[in-house]
């Protein structure tokens, strides 16, 4: 039985990190589809622009802590707030290049964030979230 | 400049002469001790009398431990006073240690000082060898302790009156009554210098005409002195009265007046 | 009681001596109390000896030139401590007070004194001044250990300040590190973690274009990560040298070099830049770091303009609690200081979509300006621009 493939969003500054996530993903065949956004403000943008339309509003989000703009914690204290507008649940994964118990305890407490990942993310571990 | 003079020595000028007697008092006292022979000469001779720096009514203030460690101190002040008065041929009387201060005054200018007259005088009181003074080191201790157990004048209500405290005036009148008030630092020092000195070595120096007046029985300076003195001046001569005691000037002073007017004419 | 009063017993029962003597000192009368002190018997005494037979040399000195005069100026004299000698040899304290009694004509007559005996008090009066010489010495010796302790105190007083400032040092340092630490585990493990996911693909990949493009994004990223490096190495270089060398600059020399370096971005940019260095013109400080203070600060205020208006820059110094001060405000987009105000000084860190904000030249303006012993703050409104304010160092 094939599930119906989620679609992912990706928000990270890194773009050379983006490129990979994407690549690991579309070579897996794991999403339907996948939209980027280089920080969290795009992203909150194209959220609340589309909280209408579900089919628009990704499954899983890979978040990445460290962006300007808006980073992470920003992005989800926002999400949190637009949420109520937004009828799909979205599965929000935090990602970081750095180990950081503070970061992790305050990920942890947030009912928003899924998971803490350290980057990078081995395919194993893509594929996990992704087929659920 | 007089002016400061003036105030420093507490010059006081009796009389009015062509001719200048200038009177130095010795130790323990001031100008006062002048008292009784002063008017016997106001008449002939302009009398200037001064309080040596330290004692009487003298400015406390200008009392330089180092400039008045030796009697030149004193022999300078008196030269300064001469020439800012403008005396010329002056006759210096000096009392005990005073005598020696017109001596040197007399030796540095030979040519301002006319004559001598020494009352009592003593180049060194104490005894050496070959040399009769008439005290030991130890006496002249004793003295020092003799200073330290009176305290004339040594009340603070006293000294701001020698000040010149101007809002004290009843204590001003009784200092003008009571002569001899001096601050006892400095009276142990001038103690100090004038009988731990020693100025035979000045005598023979002096050229000037020199009376010597010699009290016949007097404990300070004794007739030996006196004729130590003489001998070792050139140009001198020496009396000797029938007094006793070291002051013949206070306690005989008509024997001592007649003396001086001989010598004088 | 109507007794006629016998003065001569009354006299003679005086608890204190009396006797008169003549002018030249003769002692010619005197009470029995006085006879007593003398220890001599009357017949030995009267007529026979003066009151300075009883003083020793020095004292006699200080009868001749004190006693006598002032007896004979005043008419009168008290209080005169004398040691009087007895017979046997001994000594006795006394007192005197002296009076002459002179005739109609004011000639001296014979004079009469009074004789204390103040033995105890003399007693009382040696024990005293050794008391009052005791303790003079000891308020010299208080005075001296005082001193000493407060010497001793200054001293423990600068080896705390020393200690203090140390500390600062080393809490200084310990920032330092722990903040590089950060840096570097933040900053490094980003680009070496990509180049990890990079390289797996690489080894994966099968197609040549493939390779040849997975290679290019591994050069982009070893760029990045060379850069990051240096940035680190040099900020470890600038802490590490404490002793630089502070030369002695005018503020609008530097400034001046400033405008000709960003000439083309200033006239491209149509900024208006402007300068009043007059409050403290001069300031002694490592020439390099305050090139590069005022080069990066006006480079950040001219690229983050607005672009709703003509883009103001104003450089000025101003000196402040002993303080010199230098300020920078521009007019332009201003930062959100609450999201992004702990993010500010960091590397790498970029507050805006601009394609040329690379965000490293406040890490290394931080970095010297604290080296230095100064420090920088920020003030900002969206839209309404920034002031950076920047405590160079203490005026000498």
């Amino acid at each position: 039985m094939i599930n119906k493939r989620p679609l992912i969003g990706i928000i990270d500054d890194d773009k050379i990190y983006k490129f990979m996530l994407t690549r690991i993903i579309n070579d897996n065949k794991l999403a339907e589809r996948i939209i980027t956004f280089p920080d969290g403000e795009k992203a909150i943008q194209y959220l609340t622009d589309n909280s209408a339309n579900n089919e628009n509003i990704p499954d899983i989000i890979f978040l990445d802590v460290n962006m300007p703009i808006i980073d992470g914690w920003q992005f989800i204290e926002q999400y949190a707030i637009l949420k109520t507008e937004i009828e799909k649940k979205i599965d929000i994964f935090m990602l970081s290049s750095s180990v950081n118990p503070i970061d992790i305890e305050r990920a942890t407490k947030i009912s928003e964030i899924s998971s803490y990942i350290v980057k990078p993310m081995k395919l194993e571990e893509v594929k996990k979230i992704l087929i659920d | 400049m007089l002016k400061k003079l003036i105030e420093r020595n507490n010059i006081t000028i009796h009389g009015s002469g062509s001719k200048s007697m200038f009177l130095v008092h010795g130790y323990g006292c001031d100008q006062n001790m002048w008292r009784f022979i002063t008017p016997e000469f106001k008449n002939d001779y302009k009398v200037i009398l001064i309080d040596l720096v330290g004692s009487g009514k003298s400015d406390e203030e200008a009392y330089d431990l180092d400039k008045y460690s030796s009697l030149e101190g004193y022999a300078s002040d008196v030269i300064e006073i001469c020439d800012a008065l403008n005396l010329k041929d002056v006759c210096i009387v000096g009392h005990s240690v005073s005598a020696i201060i017109g001596a040197l005054a007399a030796v540095k200018r030979p040519a301002l000082f006319k004559k001598l007259i020494m009352i009592g005088p003593s180049p060194r009181y104490i005894n050496d060898d070959n040399y009769f003074g008439g005290f030991s080191q130890n006496d002249i201790d004793d003295l020092m302790e003799t200073l330290d157990a009176n305290y004339l004048g040594w009340s603070s209500a006293m000294a701001p009156v020698i000040m010149g405290n101007a809002d004290r005036p009843e204590l001003a009148a009784e200092l003008e009554d009571s002569f001899c008030q001096n601050n006892p630092r400095i009276a142990r020092h001038f103690a100090k210098v004038t009988f731990l000195g020693d100025n035979r070595s000045d005598l023979h120096k002096l050229t000037t005409d020199t009376l010597i007046i010699q009290s016949k029985m007097d404990a300070i300076a004794s007739i030996k002195v006196g004729q130590f003195v003489h001998e070792n001046i050139a140009n001198s001569k020496l009396v000797v009265l029938e007094t006793t005691g070291h002051c013949p000037h206070l306690s005989a002073p008509s024997q001592t007046v007649e003396v001086m007017k001989q010598y004088l004419t | 009681m109507n007794n006629k009063i016998d003065y001569k017993e009354l006299y003679n029962s005086l608890p204190s001596g009396y006797f008169c003597s003549l002018p030249n000192g003769t002692i010619i009368d005197s009470n029995n109390k006085f006879i007593e002190h003398t220890g001599y018997t009357r017949e030995e005494l009267i007529d026979k000896k003066k009151f300075v037979d009883f003083l020793s040399l020095g004292e006699q000195i200080y009868f001749e030139n004190v006693y006598s005069l002032a007896l004979k100026l005043n008419g009168t004299i008290e209080e005169i401590n004398f040691n009087f000698i007895k017979k046997d040899g001994t000594k006795l304290p006394v007192l005197v007070n002296s009076v002459e009694v002179k005739d109609k004509e004011g000639v001296h007559l014979f004079t009469q004194s009074v004789v204390f005996n103040i033995s105890q008090r003399k007693k009382y009066e040696q024990e005293l001044l050794i008391a009052k010489r005791k303790a003079n010495d000891l308020s010299d010796e208080l005075i001296n250990v005082n001193n000493e302790l407060l010497s001793q105190t200054e001293l423990i007083l600068k080896q705390k300040l020393q200690l203090e400032e140390f500390n600062q040092h080393l809490e200084n340092k310990n920032r330092q590190l722990s903040s590089f630490a950060h840096i570097a585990s933040h900053n490094l493990r980003a680009p070496v973690s990509n180049l990890l996911t990079l390289s797996d693909f690489y080894k994966e990949s099968t197609d040549i274009e493939d390779k040849a493009m997975l290679f290019s994004k591994v050069e982009i990223v070893i760029d990045h990560l060379n850069e990051t490096l240096n940035e680190l190495i040099e900020s470890v270089k600038i802490q590490g040298n404490k002793d630089i060398t502070h030369d002695p600059i005018t503020f609008e020399s530097v400034f001046d070099k400033t405008l000709v370096i960003l000439g083309a971005q200033i006239l491209d940019s149509k900024a208006v830049v402007t300068s009043n260095f007059s409050e403290i013109p001069k300031i002694e400080y490592p020439k390099l770091y305050m090139e590069s203070i005022m080069l990066n600060l006006l480079s950040n205020s001219i690229r983050y303009r607005s672009p709703d208006r003509i883009a103001k820059i104003h450089f000025c110094t101003e000196i402040n609690n002993n303080e010199i001060i230098l300020i920078v405000k521009d007019n332009g987009l201003g930062i959100d200081l609450k999201k992004h105000g702990h993010k500010l000084f960091g590397l790498n860190n970029t507050f805006h979509r601009h394609p040329d904000s690379k965000g490293v030249g406040l890490f290394m303006t931080k970095i010297q300006i604290e080296t230095i012993g100064g420090s920088i703050t920020v003030e900002s409104e969206v839209d309404k621009g920034t002031t950076f304010k920047i405590i160079l160092k203490k005026n000498m």
